[in-house]
């Protein structure tokens, strides 16, 4: 009598060996009709997932890098202002190659147009975050001062205001006369700021940045100097900011960073998040929501394909059960002609698989780094990482052999002879 | 040495029961060529497929050198036909895709053999049968009477104890059929028990034993 494993050993073999004839010269049509739907359910579990988490990482990525940078630091919610920013910029300047922008916020309502509305009328407002900034710090920690869409960055003048994009209209295809936006300011216009204590000031828009970062694009930025002025007229308030962004250099991370921030004196004081943990709670609700979608875009995928598949296999293995009757009736078991069903899927899907990879690498994503999917929070491009695609490969490995293992089982096990006679 | 001990065949459709075999009780010795004849309806393929372990009889039991073979599982029934018989059925049922060479190695390749020791055994008969030059045609490429003579060879290229063929000449031509019995014939006179179903009285005559079945029952049992 055989052992197990030489039984085991002789069913893969013999397997092997009907596998690979029918691969060598089975109906053209089938293989190309097979390998076709796995090459499209392999580019649907990766493209349309990949672009959906592409989207959600970029709208990540221009979080972080037009506003929070590597690591975030806010005061804690019973907290105007962050604590103990000495210690904290001590210890940031022991960090080499670490640049961080110390910024100073206030709420405020801003005013177009308001010398030429006729009286009784109200000129158009909108409510917006003023950030005072350094304006050469903010250039080595984000990137606001490159994504300038009209006119240039902040510069040293007192009275300059670069605004956000979302606070006016024209200068995306985005807004247009929504309402809530100050119309269509142009370069050089003046507007007037209304400060949280009153103050009134009025500034030169020296330029519109579009950041593609809602939180953003949202904001007013002005020198910190003259907020400051603004809001502490009696002086003395130098430490006093309103958020610190910090980016790292590449063998600092930023969770050793938050961790001795977090160990200075009062640092329990402050907020100090990563930038994951800084994205704006929407941002996050977005990404899950696009997450949810890509899964179930790619569940969908996968199922209609392997369905696909399991037809394309039911079909074949019924219209071939008297010629598996009779290989069953020779002593062939069950399981070495189920396994060769099984051996030809696995060789289809791979073909299918490096054709796909071939078309992703070679075609779609050098097509997408070039012509981006523009989205108003960000560009689609796709995601692609080896885990990503290693664990698709993987689901539909698992998926295209249980799509061919479950018909071939269901001819294959029924009765012999019923087979042979095609009862 | 196969015993057929009181087998009974019936299938039962809803409340209707059909009796196929009546209670059969027979022996082969070795190295007998046996025919099967009978018209339509006698029983005599559904003979054929108990003794051949293709099918479960309802009662009776057939004994195959020594082993009951009624209390085998499927698996183990498979395994049994794998290492024991041959088989030739009515249409030769080539796998298309595979040439003749081909077609006839797997039972070989699932009983052990390697491929190499497989072909070279394969080459010997197909020659042998003066087949050597259809060795690589593919089902579609070969005659009917050629595909026949490759299920036989693919039958008896793992020699088997019993060679069972069910109407082996039936979708052949006169001369083909001839041709084929003529092979059979030549496996007899090498030692082959061969057990052969056939309608065709000139054909079943070629047997060194005839068993004639009427009714589910053997009504004559002949040596020829």
């Amino acid at each position: 009598m055989p052992t197990q494993s030489n039984s085991l050993r002789l069913i893969i073999r013999t397997a092997f060996f009907i596998a690979s004839k029918s691969i060598q010269r089975g109906s053209l049509i089938v293989k190309f009709v097979t390998i076709f739907i796995l090459l499209l359910t392999f580019l649907n579990l990766i493209v349309v997932g990949g672009l959906l988490v592409g989207i959600t990482e970029d709208v990540g990525a221009k979080v972080k890098d037009s506003l929070t940078g590597d690591v975030f630091i806010e005061p804690a919610k019973e907290y105007n202002y962050i604590q103990n920013t000495g210690d904290i910029f001590s210890l940031l300047h022991g960090f080499p190659d670490t640049h961080y922008s110390p910024r100073l916020t206030s709420g405020a309502s801003i005013e177009y147009e308001y010398k030429n509305v006729d009286s009784g009328k109200n000129p158009p407002r909108v409510s917006a975050v003023i950030a005072g900034i350094d304006p050469l710090l903010e250039a080595q920690v984000t990137n606001i001062d490159q994504r300038v869409i009209a006119g240039s960055f902040l510069n040293e003048n007192w009275d300059s205001i670069v605004l956000g994009s979302s606070l006016v209209d024209g200068y995306t295809s985005s807004k247009t006369g929504s309402g809530s936006t100050l119309g269509h300011v142009l370069i050089g216009d003046k507007v007037r700021v209304r400060f949280s204590n009153n103050n009134l000031l009025e500034f030169t828009v020296v330029g519109i940045i579009n950041s593609k970062s809602s939180a953003v694009d949202q904001r007013a930025f002005i020198n910190q100097k003259i907020l400051r002025q603004l809001l502490f007229s009696a002086g003395g308030y130098n430490l006093f900011y309103s958020e610190i962004a910090v980016v790292t250099p590449d063998n600092i991370t930023p969770a050793s960073l938050i961790e001795e921030l977090r160990n200075i004196p009062r640092g329990d004081r402050n907020d100090v998040k990563s930038s994951d943990e800084a994205i704006p709670s929407a941002v996050g609700d977005l990404k899950k929501a696009f997450g949810l979608i890509g899964n179930i875009v790619s569940a969908t995928a996968l199922l209609v394909g392997i369905i696909t598949v399991f037809v394309i296999i039911f079909v074949n293995v019924s219209s071939r059960r008297r010629y598996l009757g009779i290989l069953k009736a020779q002593g062939i078991s069950a399981p070495t002609l189920i396994l060769s069903y099984v051996f030809q899927i696995i060789f289809y899907m791979l073909v299918g698989v490096i054709l796909g990879a071939i078309t992703l690498f070679v075609f779609l994503q050098p097509y997408f780094i070039r012509n981006p999917i523009s989205l108003p929070m960000a560009e689609g491009r796709l995601f692609l990482t080896s885990s990503y695609i290693s664990i698709r490969v993987i689901i539909l490995f698992i998926s295209s052999i249980i799509s061919a293992f479950i018909p071939a089982w269901l001819i294959i096990r029924q009765n012999t002879l019923d087979a042979i006679l095609g009862r | 040495m196969i015993k057929v001990k009181a087998v009974v065949k019936n299938f039962i459709d809803g409340d209707v029961i059909t009796k196929v075999l009546k209670g059969i009780s027979f022996e082969v010795p070795k190295g007998q060529f046996l025919s099967i004849m009978g018209p339509s309806g006698a029983g005599k393929s559904t003979l054929l497929y108990q003794m051949s372990l293709l099918d479960k009889p309802t009662s009776g039991s057939i004994i195959i050198d020594e082993t009951d073979t009624s209390h085998l599982k499927e698996a183990e029934a498979t395994r049994f036909r794998l290492k024991n018989f041959g088989f030739v059925f009515q249409e030769s049922a080539l796998i298309p895709e595979f040439t003749a060479l081909e077609n006839t190695l797997l039972p070989s390749l699932m009983l052990g053999d390697n491929y190499t020791k497989a072909r070279n055994d394969a080459v010997k008969i197909f020659t042998s049968f003066g087949m050597l030059n259809q060795i690589d045609h593919l089902p579609s490429q070969l005659s009917g009477g050629e595909q026949q003579r490759v299920s036989v060879i693919r039958a008896i290229l793992k020699k088997p104890k019993i060679l069972f063929a069910d109407e082996p000449t039936a979708n052949l031509d006169t001369a083909r059929s001839r041709d084929l019995m003529s092979a059979l014939l030549q496996l007899h006179q090498q030692g082959q028990t061969i057990i052969m179903v056939s309608h065709e009285e000139e054909f079943a005559k070629m047997a060194q034993r005839m068993l004639y079945m009427r009714d589910g029952q053997i009504e004559k049992d002949m040596i020829l």
